[in-house]
């Protein structure tokens, strides 16, 4: 298991240019499956869960190429024209497929195209429960047939043609709604997903498709209606950047006190979490894409009209990316002002804090969902400690903090960090960091 | 007379009222008014949207290193071949307004020629997928393409393949 050292109270300078968008990768990456056209994908963040699903794509058949590229992040062809669908029964794939949460994402393409599709129980972030019955239930409309081997866990789907439907999700899952998408593009007839999620990378999953040639409106909205055509063919994406890197790193520059310009950050599809961090007190200026902070000593939490103290939430899209609140409590914690953070989608992503407590910070854990953040305004900097990594967002919430704290910190399981963040260490060293991989 | 002068007035005002209502919002859904677009041709001068007002409008946005893009040029061109001169219900003529995301010049102006992209109505900034008219039309997958009627009005979009063809016989008188 690597860790970080970290020695903290050093303040940055320059530029960030975030990753391509992680959550937008996995789907992106599944839907080359649709096509037996040549696929190129750029700005692709190279981190363990996009490079595992590029390996399992290579296993059943995909002809993948790296393409030397002049231009930040990395540029893959894809072409899908010769996929083994029976290496789906493998042993081999059952233990690659369950390593990885984004490969239930390959059942939708699989289904659409070749009429069947297996996989293995997913694994991933232990952040509370996952459903996929959202999956399941939108293929069965579908008229996929549906089977779990509980002795092998597997899920097994079978369908000879797939049919267009009227389907209201029972949540508004972006696997299950990209996963649906995807089945539904090459289904006979058309297909009405309502209460669909709607966040940017759906968007440009949906745009995507669009551009090969798939019929869908609504793109944008909760209700899409998606008219199924009878092939699908190539074309050219580049991902968005990742917008919980972007909002990261604007924490990151409050709580050290660093001047910090975040480049090319698709700043309109950025949705809420600029003037979240503004309710924090944080100041910033766009510049046309980018996001410049300048370093600041102080920054006051806002309250409601009436003075009331102010509650930070998850939501789904629009709201805010629950994926942020980790940083977002972390970033308060040198804030003058207090904040409630409310974890509304995850029972146990908040136990992270009592390592925040320990350095230093006031926080009241209330209970699983809800936490109190009592800004110390910079009267005393965070202690640094020894400490380890529980998920991926955890993870980068807590280097924050030891970034900002007195002394060295050590970071153990960073396999965490490095799940979701490419090279991070390295991109802030540039800057003026000071990380040890150990 | 006096009810008849508040009449006639009532009706100016709710024509002015409805006219100033059916200003469409510009957008990129079907239905709202297309953003302008104002960007260099490969002499350096520069083209407007708004300057083929009047006419069926494809905006095409593709690059020379797109593979399907290129693929997808012969439909383009057909299109173009069949309806420039053709009479629509509401315009005259179909025109292609070819936005690249090239970044290198000559690859740009060697598909045009290669391709025989013919229109005169081909612009880019070189700035590849950073290019200014893709971040307003928000494009990070090509092609892909909006169909605008004579007044600007988004008609149709990702039309591709047969699709197109169909769409524009659609708008025909």
């Amino acid at each position: 298991m690597a860790s970080f050292e970290v020695t903290g109270g050093k303040k940055l300078k320059g530029e960030l240019v975030p990753q391509g968008a992680k959550n937008e990768a996995l789907q992106i990456l599944c839907a080359v499956l649709l096509t037996h056209e040549k696929i190129t994908i750029s700005n692709i963040p190279e981190i363990i869960d996009v490079i595992k699903l590029i390996d399992l794509l290579k296993s059943i058949g995909v002809q993948v190429n790296q393409v030397s590229g002049d231009f930040d992040g990395a540029t893959y062809t894809f072409q899908a024209n010769n996929v083994n669908v029976d290496y789906l029964l493998t042993d081999e794939y059952k233990k690659k497929a369950a390593a990885l949460r984004g490969s239930i994402m390959i059942m939708g393409p699989l289904l659409a195209r070749f009429g069947k599709g297996y996989i293995p129980k997913p694994g991933g972030d232990k952040i509370g429960r996952r459903r996929l019955d959202t999956h399941f239930i939108g293929f069965q409309k579908l008229g996929a047939k549906f089977d779990y081997d509980e002795k092998t866990s597997f899920y097994k789907a079978d369908s000879s043609k797939l049919k267009g439907a009227y389907m209201l999700l029972d949540e508004a899952s972006v696997t299950g709604t990209a996963n649906i998408i995807m089945a539904a593009v090459l289904a006979k007839g058309v297909t009405t997903i309502y209460n669909a999620a709607c966040e940017p990378y759906i968007q440009q999953l949906c745009k995507m498709l669009v551009s090969m040639g798939a019929k869908i409106s609504g793109i944008g909205s909760n209700l899409l209606s998606i008219e199924g055509v009878d092939s699908l063919g190539g074309c050219n994406h580049r991902m968005l950047p990742d917008m919980i890197e972007v909002g990261s790193f604007i924490g990151l520059a409050a709580m050290t006190q660093s001047e910090i310009t975040i480049k090319n950050v698709g700043y309109e599809h950025l949705g809420i979490i600029p003037d979240t961090f503004g309710r924090l007190g944080i100041q910033m200026e766009r510049k046309g894409d980018d996001i410049y902070i300048p370093s600041q000593k102080n920054y006051a939490i806002d309250t409601y009209i009436d003075g009331s103290i102010l509650t930070i939430a998850d939501a789904i899209w629009p709201g805010l990316t629950p994926d942020l609140l980790s940083v977002i409590l972390v970033t308060a914690t040198q804030a003058k002002g207090t904040v409630l953070i409310h974890q509304k989608m995850f029972e146990s992503r908040l136990f992270f804090l009592d390592k925040l407590i320990d350095m230093g910070a006031q926080i009241i854990l209330c209970d699983p969902h809800r936490a109190t953040v009592i800004g110390l305004n910079r009267q005393y900097p965070l202690r640094g400690i020894s400490m380890t990594s529980p998920d991926i967002r955890a993870g980068v919430a807590l280097l924050i903090a030891a970034m900002s704290a007195e002394g060295k910190s050590t970071i153990h399981n960073i396999e965490q960090i490095d799940r979701g963040y490419q090279q991070i260490d390295k991109r802030l060293n540039k800057i003026g960091a000071e990380i040890v991989r150990k | 007379m006096k009810k008849i002068i508040s009449l006639s007035a009532l009706v100016l005002i709710s024509i002015f009222h409805f006219s100033f209502l059916d200003e469409p919002k510009v957008g990129l859904n079907i239905g709202d008014k297309a953003p302008e677009l104002k960007f260099p041709n490969p002499d350096g001068k520069f083209i407007a949207l708004s300057s083929l007002k009047g006419k069926i409008v494809l905006i095409d946005f593709w690059a020379s290193w797109c593979g399907p893009c290129r693929m997808e040029n012969p439909n383009v061109v057909a299109a173009y071949n069949k309806f420039k001169d053709s009479k629509f219900k509401d315009a005259k003529g179909f025109e292609i307004y070819s936005v690249s995301l090239d970044n290198q010049k000559e690859r740009w102006i060697g598909a045009i020629k290669q391709d025989n992209l013919y229109w005169t109505n081909h612009v880019s900034d070189l700035q590849w997928w950073n290019s200014a008219a893709a971040r307003l039309y928000q494009v990070n997958s090509i092609p892909t393409n909006w169909l605008i009627d004579g007044n600007g009005i988004i008609v149709g979009k990702g039309l591709r393949g047969p699709v197109l063809d169909e769409e524009l016989q659609k708008l025909m008188k």
